[in-house]
């Protein structure tokens, strides 16, 4: 028979009755068998399809969507996370906007009727209906939050510049001026501004600034780093920077040079060693007063 | 009549059956997982881009010329070195040292001789032994002759009988 593609029919089976016997004579077989045992055995590194797909979602969108003006920005972020609850039967409840604010100086914890949890950060305030949350569950967001979503029906969080829908997470949605800044730290979070949707995995973190989405980033951080008493910046503008420090310490701020950007993190624990974090580096004087001013100058 | 894959969850299907397979397929040739990942996300943009003019059926051969035709643009590399995940050493608790010895020897002396084979060869032995394709699947993917494809097998599996008779 075909003695060029005899070892390949002998590995599917094909072969002639003679064949089979032949090789098997002359010890053939067993030596092929042998390797291929060993080859089953190996493997390659899996893909990680998830991640690929994500990225390669975003890097083709924008062509999508050039047909709508896309001027303002904005945002919809929105997770979910992993336990059932039985929910509390209310027969009648009267519909009234719950705000929740977090002072200057200050963060505040909240938990939801259903078990979603939300932390707010300084100068940031949250408003939704509690009266109908359970079938319902949206807000609107004024400044920066992070959400801890208990699985079940949608989640959606409303601000100025977009809105973000939870598919089911934990992630934290930073919205001050003209930037959105997404993070996901498990589950999935969709992000959406204008036509444009951006589906963020676990780790992974977006921002829109000036309508216009960035590439998707890298996070190792598992909670926010304002959480843990540090506020982080990526490039941002020194005057958001000083903003943050605004609301964290709840002083005023006044500088001149605000349009240089700053990456790097500031401590929440005293002004002066935060201070001394973005001034230093940035190559500021900054000067003190009794009445919780603070004057920046070169 | 079939459409184009221009429907989100049709691409991200397509994406989703066939993305590992295509990638595999540079890696066999190249040896390099971050070039194979990165020519893959390459050629399925591609197919987004021309997702009218490419039927769902034809989309799989569309990506394998595709990724071809990038990754001959790129400079190659000289020696190609795979890597695997190796699953022995399961249940090898009751064997002896020296016989666990010898077969990791074994196993690095066929790793080397898969290296070794030619680029064809090497290909289908592994969308065969890996992907865990039928020859007649090979063919399509890669516009050969079943024969052709066995008779690839067939080369390799002769070269890799030498690693039985140690040097």
């Amino acid at each position: 028979m075909d003695q060029e593609t005899l070892f390949a029919r002998w590995l599917s089976g094909e072969l002639e009755p003679a064949e089979r016997q032949e090789l098997q004579d002359s010890g053939t077989s067993a030596e092929l068998e042998q390797i291929i045992q060993h080859v089953d055995e190996l493997e390659l590194m899996p893909y990680n399809l998830e991640q690929a797909y994500q990225s390669h979602v975003l890097t083709r969108t924008p062509q999508k969507l050039q047909a709508g003006k896309s001027r303002r920005l904005w945002l919809v972020a929105a997770a979910a996370s992993v336990a059932i609850l039985i929910g509390s039967i209310f027969l009648l409840q009267v519909n009234t906007a719950d705000i929740v604010k977090a002072p200057y100086a200050d963060q505040v914890n909240h938990s939801f009727e259903d078990g979603t949890i939300t932390k707010l950060n300084a100068g940031s305030t949250i408003s939704y209906a509690a009266g109908s949350w359970n079938e319902n569950r949206e807000l609107s967001l004024e400044g920066e939050a992070y959400f801890d979503v208990r699985p079940g029906a949608s989640f959606r969080v409303n601000t100025p510049h977009g809105h973000v829908q939870v598919l089911g997470t934990s992630f934290n949605v930073k919205s001050r001026d003209n930037h959105l800044e997404v993070e996901c730290y498990s589950g999935k979070v969709e992000v959406e501004h204008g036509g444009q949707k951006v589906i963020l995995a676990k780790g992974r973190a977006v921002s829109i600034v000036d309508g216009q989405f960035s590439g998707l980033e890298q996070i190792t951080n598992e909670a926010p780093y304002w959480t843990t008493g540090v506020s982080r910046f990526r490039s941002e503008p020194l005057r958001d920077v000083f903003s943050e420090m605004e609301r964290q310490f709840d002083v005023q701020i006044s500088t001149a040079d605000l349009d240089r950007h700053f990456s790097g993190a500031f401590s929440h624990r005293d002004l002066n060693q935060a201070l001394d974090q973005v001034c230093k580096p940035m190559k500021l004087q900054y000067e003190l007063t009794e009445t919780n001013q603070v004057i920046i100058s070169k | 009549m079939s459409k184009g894959v221009c429907e989100e969850k049709v691409f991200q299907s397509v994406f989703m059956s066939c993305a590992t397979e295509v990638r595999n397929f540079i890696y066999y040739k190249s040896g390099d997982m971050a070039q194979a990942e990165d020519l893959t996300q390459d050629a399925f943009s591609k197919l987004w881009q021309n997702c009218a003019k490419v039927e769902l059926e034809k989309a799989k051969g569309f990506l394998y010329t595709i990724v071809n035709r990038l990754f001959l643009n790129q400079i190659q590399h000289d020696k190609v070195k795979l890597k695997f995940i190796n699953q022995q050493d399961r249940n090898r608790l009751s064997e002896s040292p020296e016989f666990i010895l010898e077969e990791k020897e074994f196993k690095n002396r066929l790793e080397s001789a898969i290296q070794a084979l030619p680029e064809n060869q090497r290909i289908v032995f592994l969308m065969n032994r890996i992907d865990k394709k039928k020859y007649r699947e090979i063919a399509e993917d890669l516009g050969l002759s079943v024969k052709a494809v066995e008779k690839r097998m067939h080369n390799a599996l002769q070269a890799l009988r030498k690693v039985h008779h140690k040097v």
